[in-house]
This record gives C-alpha cells, structure tokens and sequence, in this order.
C-alpha cells in the first residue's frame, strides 16, 4: 500500500489525487494555517521583526516616494514605494495596463540614492523597465477609488471612515501583479530560495504585499494630514486591521499550475499531511476542541460578510452559511468528545456541499499547529526531476494507465472537449483562453492540453515494444519528450495533476486562479468573470507596528463580525 | 542592456526554440540549458541560439560493439538529449558526431547533472567534467576532433560556483527575442476584450 491509501505512524489515509485534484473542489479552497501568508506571519513574528519607515517624501496630493526597510532571517530587505499621479480614464487592473497609481521594488539591502534614482527610472515602467538581482519582487497597484478617498476625507475632517465602508471593499489598493523569480532581470528564486526566512514558496512576494498594505495606511494618512493639518485624525489600528490589500487576478496565474506540477504537488501534499495527521488524533483535547470552536464560529462570520455579485458564487456562499450552521450542529451534540472526533466529523460533514468541506478543512487544521506547521518546510521544490530513460514502455503504459485513468476516458473527437484553447497573447504576453470554433490562434496554442497530450503519448507507447526503453522510445519520438517527463514525474507527485480536462467547454478558469490564491491565503473571493477574480490578502492580519506582540495567527478567515464580538 | 535573469534566459530560449519549431521537450532541455551554462559563466543565448539553426529531426543510435553507442551525424539539440538518455539509463558511453558545436551538449550535461546529481564526462571535441550541476575547470575545445564522447563519471558533490550575470550579445538576444515572438497570438478586440475574461469594467471601484 501507498501512502494515499494507508500510513501508520500518525498518519490517517490521506485524500486521494482524484478527489482532491478536481477543479470543482479546487475551485472551493479555503486558506489555511499553511497558506504563505499564514506562515510569513508567524516567521515575522518569532523574529520580532521591527519595521521601520526609513524615507518619505511625498508631496501634498500623495505623489514621491517612500522606503521601508526591515531585516529578516538576517537580511535587511527594503520595500521601495513609489506614488503617481494617475487619470482615472487610464486606471485599470488589467495586465495590459501601462500605468498605475503605485509601483513598488522589494529591494535586496537597504537602497542608495544611485538606487533610488535607478528605480524611480525602472519601477513606473513595470514590464516596460529593466531590473538587477538586487530586486526580489516588482509589483504595482490601483486605488479603490471611493474607499480610497472616503478615508482621505474623513481622517482630513478629524475623525474615523465608515466602518461598514471600509468592511464593503476591504482594502485601499489592489495590485494587479506582484512578480518575482528572474522576472524582467530581478533576482531568480534560486538566489534568495536558501535564505532563512525565504526558503518557501512566495515568501518574498507576500512580505511585499504585506508591505504596501502599511504604505497604503500611511499614504492615507498623509493625504488627510496635507489637507487638514490641524484637524487631522490618525487611521486607528482598529481600522487598518480591516484594510488589507486588494488583488485583482486574471488568467496569468493559471498555467502556473500546470506548468509546475511538483510545486503544486508539494503544496497540496502539505495540507494533506496536515489534514491526514490531524484525523489520525484518537482524542480531542478541551484546548483543540475550544478552538476548532472558535475557528468555526469564524469561519461563519466570515461567510456571513462574504457578499459578491457573481450569481454562481453567491449561491455557493449561500450553501455554505448553511452547511456550516449543520457542521456546527454536529459538533455541539458532544461528537468531538468521543474517539476519533475529526475523523468522524469530516466524514459526517462529506454530506455537504464543496465549499463546506474545503471551508472545515481549514477550521479542523486551525487548532493544531503543534501537530502540523513543521510541514509549511515541505512547501518549496528544487529542479523538476529528469526523465527516467530506462524506463520500459510497458512501465511508462502503467503508469499512464494508473495516473491517466481519467485523461484516457475523454472523447477528444466531441468538439465540447477541445472548446477552448489557451493562448498567449502579442499583448504583454499575456495568457489568455479563446474558443477554437470562433477565434484565431488556436495553431499557436500553449500546451496546457494535458489530458490530450497524454492520449496521444499513449498511443504512441503502444505502437512501440513494450521491453523498449524510453530513451529509444524518445529517438523516435522527440516531441514526445515533455509528456514523458510529465507523466514519470507525476507518478511521484500525484497532487500535481489537475484531473480535469483544461481545453473541455466546462473548465472554469476561475476554479485554478481560487485554487492557487487560497494557497497564497486571499479570502474575499470576487469573481468578476469566469476568467478573473479579486481577492483580499492581509486583511484582519497583524500590521507592521504590531507583528513583533501580536498573535500572528488569530486571523484565520478573517471577518469584521467576529472582529466586533 | 542589462544582463538577464536566468529564468528569463530559460524561458526565452526555450521560447525561441517553439518558435523554430522545436517540440516542446527539446525547447525546454535547450532553454534550461542556455541557463545552466549562463550560471557558469559561459554564453548561454548564444550556444543555443547557434543549435536552433538546425532541423530537431529523429535521431538514431547505433552499437557496433556492444555498450559503445554511437550517434550521428546529428545536431547537438537533439543528439544531446539523447545521449544524455542512453548515458544515464547506464546503457554505456556515447560517441556522438555533431553537425554544429559540442557547446550545446556540455550545457544540457551541466542541467542534466544537477537535476540528477550524476556527474558527466565530456570529452574529444570538448573536454568537460560536470559533477553535480558544477561545472570542474574551465572546457577545453579540440576542433580537429570531430568526435564528441559523453559517459557517466565518479559521483561526487560539488557547490556550483556563483557567477555574476552576464548580459549576452545585443543582436543574438533580440533575434531569440524574435523568435520567441512567433509563440505569441496577435492581439485582436476580441482576444483583448474577452481572452482576459476581463471586459471593460475592471478598475471603476
């Protein structure tokens, strides 16, 4: 047996790939206490990390430039902000944008003023400008508009915004992208992946975020100090605790995914550890079941502020209200006092729908991190493995037929299979889906067709001998060579395979893009389309001046209801 | 210009090479390669760009006495790679005869050995050790033999040294960015509009 079907050691059967690799349940995550941002709060916290505004020069209307500087795992790191002017026919959140009204550098060290000036040169521009290893993330933002200045004036006028305004949006910026890893000559990921502190995935890119947050609340209060200087209030902690940072998500975050199935693996594996652990636990003890109860009391207020205009996900949102009313039912009948209680309640809870499941996986993970938060170390992957060219066709067939069942199912001669191509486009480079039957591009087509290409490898496979190997094999076949190494792979990480047909009429991108934010540990899910979604990171999070005495984990799912209890 | 990132290098040669034409599989060793050789100094961009002027057809290895394979006339791009197999499925050493430059092969050697851990050993054509993805000494060049040998060494372990990075030549780059351009779809309204999934109401909050 596998370790998917049976492992002792305090370890319960994990969830198998197939349930869990499934883009409707993908597309139902929740994030947890291993979700990045959880774990970079807890790293700052340990290292009472002191953050420290080292420039401001900002003129009255809000335009200059800011720096803020703070030392973790013993490097210094310096959040480089820049605030423009910016019309409002020329804000939008799309990646085809060119302006912003924020730009920022997470910069490696404390920057000069031959730094400053470079950057002040380079960062405006994004995409457009040119960067050095001393840059670690490059990442841009929009204001909330109304938020934005409902602030500005209230704190101008002396006293605190609205707080159900500031509850209704949640943040004062969005980024539209936040890049890291070698983009556009900053520094690659293999630079800075052993530095303590770093060594998870999008550790870098999540201090940034959680960096321009704190440039967002002194931005305003800047602006309100500018127009009323004698009467001016002070944003209250209170309030910046409700504002975090908005994220407006498209399709570029979805080949992600499937290009980096090991790290999607490792992610998925980690959670599911977790999960396995925690159901392997023979008793609850009164500390861990008072606080899955406060995590659930949380989880369901923050459900109940969870509002948003996509008709498919209100509804979802709605079931969820209600199937958490159920799960909270079934624990308060004593359930979690007897042998095996969280075994025996996410079996029960299986009954309901997919955003209860996955929303009491992350409360059922809350009370125990003792038990679990050593995994967030597996979270991070090296090189992807090479090809094993000794492999047998026959072994390379089992493995397809054992990994692939589902792929080798799909009738790609219905044209509902093959109704979407993924592309990328002249424009920024960025991804983009289009309809075969309708639009052009489709001989370009990136190769996210993965279940396609895997039929046509198995074919091919099985005109060969089965005691040939997959180096002669791939003499024959060098355009076989990718889906060969895919399929090895993933038989030794099995989470990272999407199980669904990614070219199919009824994939939903926004299933993948849900996924992989839960991941980065956004709530607020605001699908806009079924391509983009905003989303809210940091909110309810501890803030800059507070990280080192704070709980860095009390803010698990988040909500101004419970914030107010 | 500024010199690249790695990943930038990894992911515009291999663009380049799908915009040759290349199958995706050989697109991706050659742009990991370019990358790997960049890390140690060497010209990545260039090596591969001069490997993308050949046609990535089949190969075929061949032994004339058992456990001594033998591959070409071939193209590095794609002799490589497949060698490389043979080599650390343990079939034995490799002969290759290549059309274009040894250079190519000690690259995707170099990845291949940090992937795997192995060490490789190049030599004829190109004399190299690369053990554990670092490379040992400098590669000495023997362009009067013709024959490039590739075969497994002593396992070992290594720490890469750290090179700076270096800016590759202006015009090789701008023709792999090219290249590479040739994966891109043109935009049209529709595609703007829609393939985003965004419409025009996206920033009005």
């Amino acid at each position: 047996m596998d370790e998917f079907s049976e492992a002792g050691g305090g370890l319960a059967p994990m969830r198998m790939p197939a349930q869990v690799m499934r883009l409707s349940r993908m597309g139902a995550s929740f994030p947890t206490r291993l979700s990045f941002l959880r774990v970079l709060m807890r790293r700052l916290h340990t290292d009472q990390v002191v953050v420290t505004r080292r420039l401001w020069e900002m003129s009255d209307e809000g335009y200059g430039r800011a720096v803020y500087t703070l030392t973790l795992g013993g490097h210094t790191y310096a959040l480089v902000a820049l605030s423009h002017h910016l019309p409002p026919e020329e804000r939008t959140d799309r990646v085809i944008a060119e302006k912003w009204d924020a730009t920022f550098a997470l910069f490696d060290g404390i920057p000069t003023h031959d730094d400053l000036d470079r950057l002040g040169a380079n960062v405006p521009l994004q995409e457009a400008g040119r960067f050095t290893s001393r840059e670690l993330v490059l990442s841009r933002a929009n204001r909330s508009v109304r938020l934005f200045a409902h602030v500005v004036d209230a704190l101008a006028a002396g006293h605190q915004p609205d707080r159900e305004k500031l509850i209704e949006t949640g943040y004062l910026m969005r980024t539209t992208a936040v890049y890291g890893n070698g983009k556009f000559g900053i520094a690659d990921r293999s630079e800075i992946a052993a530095r303590p502190g770093l060594e998870i995935a999008f550790q870098a890119e999540m201090l940034t975020v959680w960096l321009i947050r704190a440039f967002t609340h002194d931005l305003v209060e800047h602006l309100a100090v500018a127009q009323a200087p004698d009467r001016a209030a002070r944003l209250s902690d209170e309030n910046k605790r409700i504002l975090g940072i908005g994220n407006a998500t498209g399709l570029g975050m979805a080949p992600f995914l499937v290009t980096h199935p090991e790290l999607t693996h490792a992610w998925v594996h980690a959670r599911e550890t977790a999960l396995a652990r925690v159901r392997a636990l023979p008793r609850a003890t009164p500390a861990q079941r008072a606080g899955f109860a406060a995590a659930l009391d949380q989880a369901m207020a923050h459900a109940d502020s969870w509002s948003v205009e996509d008709q498919i996900q209100m509804v979802r949102i709605q079931e969820l209200r209600g199937d958490l009313l159920g799960i909270q039912a079934l624990t308060g009948t004593g359930s979690l006092s007897g042998p095996k209680p969280w075994e025996g309640l996410l079996l029960a809870a299986s009954a309901y729908g997919l955003e209860a499941q996955e929303c009491l996986v992350s409360v059922v993970l809350e009370p125990h991190g003792g038990l679990i938060d050593d995994l967030a170390r597996t979270m991070q992957t090296g090189l992807p493995p090479r090809l094993d060219p000794s492999m047998t066709l026959a072994d390379l067939s089992r493995l397809i037929r054992e990994a692939y069942d589902w792929a080798l199912k799909i009738d790609f001669e219905r044209p509902d299979e093959t109704h979407q191509f993924w592309y990328v486009s002249e424009d920024k480079s960025e991804p983009r889906l289009g309809i075969r039957a309708q639009e052009p591009g489709a001989e370009l087509e990136s190769p996210l067709d993965i279940a396609r290409q895997v039929q046509e490898l198995w074919r091919r496979v099985h005109e060969g001998q089965p005691e040939d190997r997959v180096a002669a094999f791939l003499m024959r076949h060098p355009e076989e060579r990718h889906v060969v190494t895919r399929v090895q792979s993933i038989a030794h990480h099995p989470y990272g395979e999407i199980r669904d047909n990614l070219i199919g009429r009824a994939c939903r991108p926004i299933d993948l893009l849900r996924f992989k934010l839960a991941f980065f540990g956004a709530t607020r899910f605001d699908p806009k389309s079924d391509r983009w979604t905003r989303i809210t990171l940091c909110q309810g999070a501890p803030l800059t001046t507070d990280i080192a005495t704070a709980n860095p984990d009390d803010w698990a799912l988040w909500s101004p209801i419970s914030e107010a209890a | 210009m500024t010199a690249p990132s790695l990943n930038e290098i990894a992911k515009r040669m291999s663009d380049a090479a799908r915009g040759a034409g290349w199958p995706l599989g050989l697109a991706q060793d050659l742009g990991q390669a370019a990358a790997w050789l960049s890390s140690q100094g060497g010209d990545g961009v260039g090596v591969a760009m001069a490997a993308l002027g050949a046609k990535p057809d089949p190969v075929e290895a061949r032994q004339d006495t058992p456990g001594d394979w033998q591959i070409g006339l071939a193209p590095a791009g794609v002799a490589g790679p497949a060698a490389l197999d043979l080599v650390l499925a343990g079939e034995g050493p490799v002969s290759l005869a290549l059309t274009d430059a040894p250079d190519l092969v000690l690259a995707l050697a170099g990845y291949a050995s940090a992937q795997t851990g192995q060490t490789l050993v190049l030599s004829g054509a190109l004399t190299a050790t690369v053990t554990s993805g670092a490379l040992e000494g400098a590669p000495h060049r023997a362009p009067e033999d013709k024959i490039l040998r590739l075969s497994l060494g002593a396992p070992g372990v290594i720490k890469p040294a750290v090179q700076p990075r270096r800016a590759p030549d202006d015009a090789t780059w701008a023709q792999a960015g090219a290249l590479a351009a040739k994966t891109l779809v043109p935009a049209t309204a529709q595609s703007r509009a829609f393939g985003a999934g965004a419409g025009a109401v996206d920033g009005d909050d």
